[in-house]
């Protein structure tokens, strides 16, 4: 029951992140959004529940992708590899690399070390843009500028990664203290 | 090292290398000496781009800019890792062996990023992207896993060989 609690939780958290970036994205996958909340919301979800939530961060990518921006701007299946199989998986890459390599756990006993997870954020933004680019540059119908698609969609995963964990960390703790 | 590696095939801007030694060096080199050696670095990666790489196909300008990016990507990568506090790499006695296959994994996407940028500028170049970004990060891993593989298995028990009858 519990790991379903947690999944609606990511879920909610994953569809008000797209939900809270929809004005600012672009009708097509060439240029990335520069402040992709998603992925904060992924890595937090991931890093507080653990590997269990992928389900519902999954279904989330998938309702939204599919219903809010058209079946991934008519990309079909593609556009589902890259935004929900590429988006859901990203973060958990980076975490498994992470814990492969002995670079961290995350936790100090109780607390988070957020500045190992910054590198986790930088990390997922480099393994998630890449996997995309390589996904996109052979399905989209005009090929995009490589130049702005890396530095659009790294620039805004790592930005929209490291607001979001910051904010909710911060607003989780203050009303925890409450 | 740029000289061993075209002994097993010439070096494309294209394509670059498919065993791209000298990221392992430029490695090598900054875990035993830290960033100071950077001017000695960047000197080697033109002159070898000058003398070995038929001045990276007569693109000086642009191949002088990529050995840059080239000369700095572990530098951004270690400087990453330092400040995030993921590793440390100024004590390298106490460095895990497992951080350093990670950072050349992490150096060899930054480079391969920087240079595809730096040979976009070049409008003469026509780059297939997926090709390039694929081929420069392939060969950069492999290189450097030679490169620190041949170093601590071979170069390293030959000092220490030579070392212990010095002392004996």
């Amino acid at each position: 029951m519990l790991i379903i609690k947690y999944n609606l939780v990511a879920l909610t958290l994953s569809l008000t992140s797209l939900l809270m970036v929809e004005g600012l994205a672009n009708d097509s996958f060439a240029s990335g959004n520069l402040l992709f909340l998603p992925m904060g919301a992924s890595i937090f979800s991931y890093l507080l529940f653990g590997f269990g939530v992928l389900p519902g961060i999954a279904i989330a990518n998938t309702l939204f992708g599919y219903f809010f921006w058209d079946s991934w701007s008519g990309l079909g299946f593609p556009g589902f590899t890259g935004h929900v199989v590429v988006g859901s998986l990203a973060p958990i890459a980076a975490m498994l690399m992470m814990r492969l390599f002995n670079l961290s756990n995350f936790f100090d006993g109780q607390k988070l070390n957020f500045r190992h997870v910054v590198f986790l954020v930088i990390l997922t933004a480099f393994i998630n843009t890449l996997s995309k680019f390589f996904i996109y540059m052979s399905v989209l119908p005009i090929a995009p500028d490589p130049a702005i698609f890396f530095s659009t969609y790294l620039i805004g995963d790592m930005l929209g990664g490291l607001v979001f964990v910051y904010v909710v960390s911060r607003i989780s703790t203050f009303l925890i203290k409450q | 090292m740029a000289y061993v590696m075209i002994w097993f095939g010439t070096f494309e801007v294209g394509v670059g290398h498919y065993l791209y030694l000298p990221l392992g060096a430029k490695i090598l080199m900054y875990l035993l000496f830290g960033y100071r050696v950077f001017p000695g670095i960047l000197a080697g990666c033109i002159a070898a781009g000058v003398l070995l790489f038929n001045s990276w196909d007569d693109q000086l300008l642009i191949g002088t800019m990529a050995a840059c990016a080239g000369a700095v990507a572990p530098i951004i990568a270690m400087c990453l890792m330092k400040q995030t506090r993921v590793s440390n790499f100024s004590n390298l006695g106490q460095v895990d062996f497992r951080h350093v296959l990670f950072l050349i994994v992490f150096a060899s996407v930054i480079s391969a990023l920087l240079k595809f940028f730096v040979y976009m500028q070049d409008l003469t170049l026509s780059l297939d992207a997926v090709t390039f970004i694929s081929h420069y990060i392939t060969g950069d891993v492999l290189g450097g896993l030679v490169v620190i593989y041949f170093t601590l298995h071979v170069i390293v028990p030959l000092i220490q060989r030579f070392l212990g009858k010095n002392i004996a």
